[in-house]
């Protein structure tokens, strides 16, 4: 994704990296932004859409800067809601990850294991992860259990496929290499499999994680009893609050762009460059 | 979604080697092993019948609800066929913007510097996150849930043929311009041949996100009929049967979409164009 | 929808599997405390709003929901002692399980919560003036079925009308965008989009007929804790005081309630609301009767094998001891 935006664009090329190249690039990116929002703003207040409807920019920025101000009650109430789906998301990306993992390098080093497994895996891959949440819901009724579950399904898959992928990808001689020189399998392990399979299994978590944040979003409006981000946006819209609504589907956004990009961008760059040449996680798109 | 889609994270290879009818019979002993398992769990008592009913009662449900006796009746092939036409509609709306968008910003300076930002910023947005909104502005399930596949799948087809003209041999457009070919003959000679193989590929990529989003969007919006609808609906009245068949269903038919239909589409083309995205 | 038919069969079994355990835990105790379903609406915000038990030396818990079906699963599954039910559901417990439950007091009700509205500046001025056009309803709900009886009074007919089956929530913006040309909606629905400013309220279907909630109790639960019950229905005599008495007053605290949620809500709007709703416990024999019609056409459609009998499910001394328990306290 990253790819597509001209900052990054600027900066690969700004070979002298003047900061002036720099501050030309983030203009012309955040031009179109604001004119995008100024439209917007302009239509409302002209009246060509109904602010009960569509609220302007400025009106949703009013009212997500109230909800966060915790001059109005005793908590600020959008970090809160905040705070509510990031740990959800997050607890099922950890499971997920200590379930997926360990199985992808199992997987991935049987061969029969993984034939044995693979059309099962192809069938529940493409599978929505929220389609589960019906199940969840008569096992457990609405709340945490099942939001996080189904989060974790959503994380679980991308994760494990990757491993299997990261670990399958291992040039089989080198493991043989070096178990011929004597190599205990932690040492294996820690030399041979992890750095081998490393890129993929990034790139796994980063879209385990995605997975993770959108699953969240249908599932905490579905079986959220409080708190929330997806709970929130379904909380107003039944009282037709649609500033709040706006708030929460920005709020979604921006997290959801800030963990594909910034954390896992920056985990990508820092880790995938010691070991290797980076750009290669990138094969995937 | 962005970045990599686990269909790509496949080498282009492998995603050849899928396995195709005679293929599947060899492979599926594992899952025919699971539900001989699970049918003898649930029979015997080892497991929650009500949360985890036979697989023969769900294949029951499955065929009463396709036939006259369904409730209502023919219910499933009803629910299948709302839940594809929306598919289709929004891919078909994905597929036409998408194209128009995406030869836009690969080929025009305004285009690019205009739509580049939008774009990343609307991308990584929750697809689902969308769809409370859309219900305000279009009130109507149908329109809601059209809207939500044509934006799940818009991105990747526009972030596809984006890709493919970048990587359009130059020479050939120099070739075809040297050789007095007008501006509309370039582009349907010239551009249209070469950016297909990777629209096929983005509508690929851009079905799989399709099929998740419809499921969830059918699950918050619908009021009547799809697959998404029958499952959240089921949870209502804990019709568990219900949601197992809707679930087998909802993978079945993704599987088909994605890897078999719409792989075969881009196995021909490539064969055909004799260019493979490589993405 | 089509398959309620065998998925209540399956919440019977479930049911049994999960109740049995969990009332007998909680009678075991006989602590001074109960356990209640609730949701976002608003009468149920108010009474999230403040400590009604306190009066009565009760302990009530809260558990919330995201809807009426939600509650009675949760009732029907023993996690909270006291539900409530509108007609569709209350009928189906009863010919199925009539051994689970009482009816203990009425819930809200009152014809005047259900409307026809039309966008602002519509010309439409009536129900017959929308005949050949779009309305949007929930046609599953209790306001539905209302708005069929009402349609039956008045010479009219469901084919009349091009029904358009939405969630009440997209209701307003439909109508305010033309894509229906009127909505059959309920509290606080209509009132919020009234004081918003967008809608008209055309028709209420008050005097149609009063479409009853009842509250229900987890029998087991009321023969162990008699005195729990009859608090709490002292606190629902309060509650619905407040309510009707001083609507001004409740719609304050349902909105400062909501506003915990970061939703805003205008109390106009709620209040507006509350003097369409009519909250008094009692159950009386005009209420208890509207739901006969309710189980003869369901009975009509093949969901139950007969009619119940619903007086023998009702026990009044819970209600009357409540009456007592407030005149002690004042």
């Amino acid at each position: 994704m990253t790819a597509i935006s001209t900052g990054d664009a600027t900066q690969a090329k700004g070979g002298a990296s003047t900061s002036l190249t720099r501050v030309a690039g983030f203009v012309t990116f955040i031009l179109p932004i604001a004119a995008f929002l100024a439209f917007w703003e302009a239509v409302v207040w002209f009246g060509l859409a109904d602010a009960t409807i569509l609220p302007a920019p400025s009106m949703v920025l009013v009212r997500g800067w109230s909800l966060l101000n915790p001059a109005n009650s005793e908590h600020s109430l959008l970090l809160m809601h905040i705070g509510a789906s990031l740990w959800r998301a997050l607890a099922a990306f950890v499971l997920a990850c200590f379930v997926a993992i360990p199985l992808g390098f199992a997987l991935g080093l049987s061969k029969g294991a993984y034939r044995a497994l693979s059309p099962l895996l192809s069938l529940l891959l493409p599978l929505p992860a929220v389609a589960w949440t019906p199940i969840f819901l008569v096992a457990f009724g609405q709340g945490e259990i099942t939001i996080i579950g189904v989060c974790f399904l959503g994380a679980f898959f991308p994760i494990l496929y990757s491993t299997i992928q990261g670990v399958r990808g291992i040039d089989v001689h080198s493991i043989w290499v070096v178990r011929s020189m004597g190599a205990k399998p932690m040492d294996l392990f820690r030399r041979v499999l992890l750095p081998g399979a490393l890129p993929a299994l990034i790139s796994g978590l980063k879209l385990g994680m995605a997975h993770s944040w959108r699953t969240l979003v249908a599932a905490e409006m579905l079986a959220a009893l409080s708190f929330g981000l997806g709970y929130m946006i379904f909380a107003a819209r039944s009282y037709m609050d649609v500033s709040t609504m706006f708030v929460g589907i920005v709020c979604l956004a921006v997290i959801g762009l800030l963990i594909e990009h910034a954390i896992f961008g920056t985990l990508e760059r820092m880790t995938v460059a010691r070991w290797h040449s980076s750009g290669k996680v990138r094969g995937a798109r | 979604m962005s970045t990599i889609d686990l269909a790509s994270a496949k080498p282009p290879s492998e995603a050849r080697a899928i396995p195709l009818l005679p293929n599947i019979g060899a492979r599926s002993g594992v899952i025919v092993a699971l539900l001989v398992l699970w049918e003898l769990a649930a029979r015997l008592g080892w497991i929650n019948a009500f949360l985890f009913p036979a697989p023969s009662n769900i294949a029951a449900t499955i065929w009463t609800q396709s036939g006259p006796d369904g409730n209502p009746p023919y219910a499933m092939p009803m629910h299948v066929l709302r839940s594809m036409i929306r598919l289709l509609a929004g891919i078909a709306l994905a597929v036409v913007i998408g194209t128009v968008l995406g030869v836009l910003i690969g080929m025009t300076r305004w285009a690019r510097t205009l739509f580049q930002p939008l774009i990343s910023i609307f991308m990584p947005v929750p697809t689902l996150a969308w769809t409370p909104v859309l219900l305000l502005l279009t009130g109507i399930d149908d329109r809601t849930t059209i809207i939500v596949v044509f934006i799940a799948a818009v991105f990747e087809v526009i972030y596809t043929i984006v890709a493919g003209i970048e990587m359009m041999n130059v020479k050939l457009f120099w070739v075809a311009r040297s050789m007095g070919a007008s501006r509309l003959q370039i582009f349907l000679r010239v551009i249209i041949p070469a950016i297909f193989p990777y629209l096929i590929t983005g509508m690929r990529l851009g079905t799989g996100y399709a099929w998740r989003a419809l499921i969830a969007a059918e699950m918050l919006a619908a009021s009547s009929l799809g697959l998404g609808f029958m499952i959240y609906d089921a949870s209502e009245y804990m019709s568990t049967n219900v949601i197992y068949a809707g679930i087998i269903l909802i993978a079945v038919l993704g599987y088909l979409l994605e890897n078999v239909l719409i792989g075969r589409l881009e196995a021909s083309t490539t064969e055909k164009w004799g260019i493979q995205s490589e993405r | 929808m089509g398959l309620k038919g065998s998925g209540w069969l399956k919440l019977r079994v479930f049911a049994a599997m999960v109740a049995a355990g969990a009332t007998l835990a909680h009678a075991a105790t006989g602590s001074m405390s109960i356990r209640v379903g609730l949701q976002s609406v608003p009468p149920d915000e108010v009474y999230t709003s403040k400590d009604w038990g306190a009066r009565y030396k009760l302990k009530v818990e809260h558990g919330s929901f995201s809807s009426g079906s939600d509650i009675l699963k949760a009732f029907i599954g023993g996690r909270v002692d006291v539900g409530n039910g509108g007609s569709g559901r209350l009928v189906t417990m009863a010919a199925q399980q009539p051994q689970l439950f009482y009816i203990v007091a009425a819930n809200q009700y009152g014809g005047d919560r259900y409307g026809v509205m039309v966008a602002k500046d519509s010309p439409v001025k009536t129900v017959q003036e929308l005949k050949g056009k779009k309305i949007g309803a929930v046609t599953g709900s209790g306001t539905y079925s209302t708005f069929r009886v009402y349609l039956d009074k008045n010479g009219m007919k469901e084919s009349d009308f091009q029904i358009v089956n939405m969630k009440v929530e997209d209701l307003r913006a439909a109508v305010q965008q033309g894509i229906i040309d009127g909505a059959v909606a309920w509290e606080p629905h209509v009132a919020i989009a009234e004081t918003m400013g967008v809608v008209r309220r055309i028709q209420s279907m008050a005097g149609v007929n009063d479409s009853p909630n009842f509250v229900l109790v987890n029998r087991k639960f009321a023969d162990a804790n008699p005195e729990a019950v009859a608090r709490y229905i002292a606190t629902l005599i309060d509650l619905g005081e407040l309510i009707n008495n001083h609507p001004k007053e409740a719609a304050k605290l349902a909105a400062g309630q909501i506003s915990k949620k970061g939703v805003s809500v205008d109390p106009k709007a709620l209040e507006l609301s509350f003097t369409r709703i009519k909250m008094d416990p009692k159950v009386t024999d005009e209420l208890l009767s509207e739901l006969i019609p309710v189980a003869e056409s369901m009975k009509g459609a093949g969901k139950i094998g007969a009619v119940p009998d619903f007086k023998t499910l009702v026990r009044m001394e819970f209600y009357e001891q409540a009456v007592k328990l407030r005149q002690a306290s004042r």
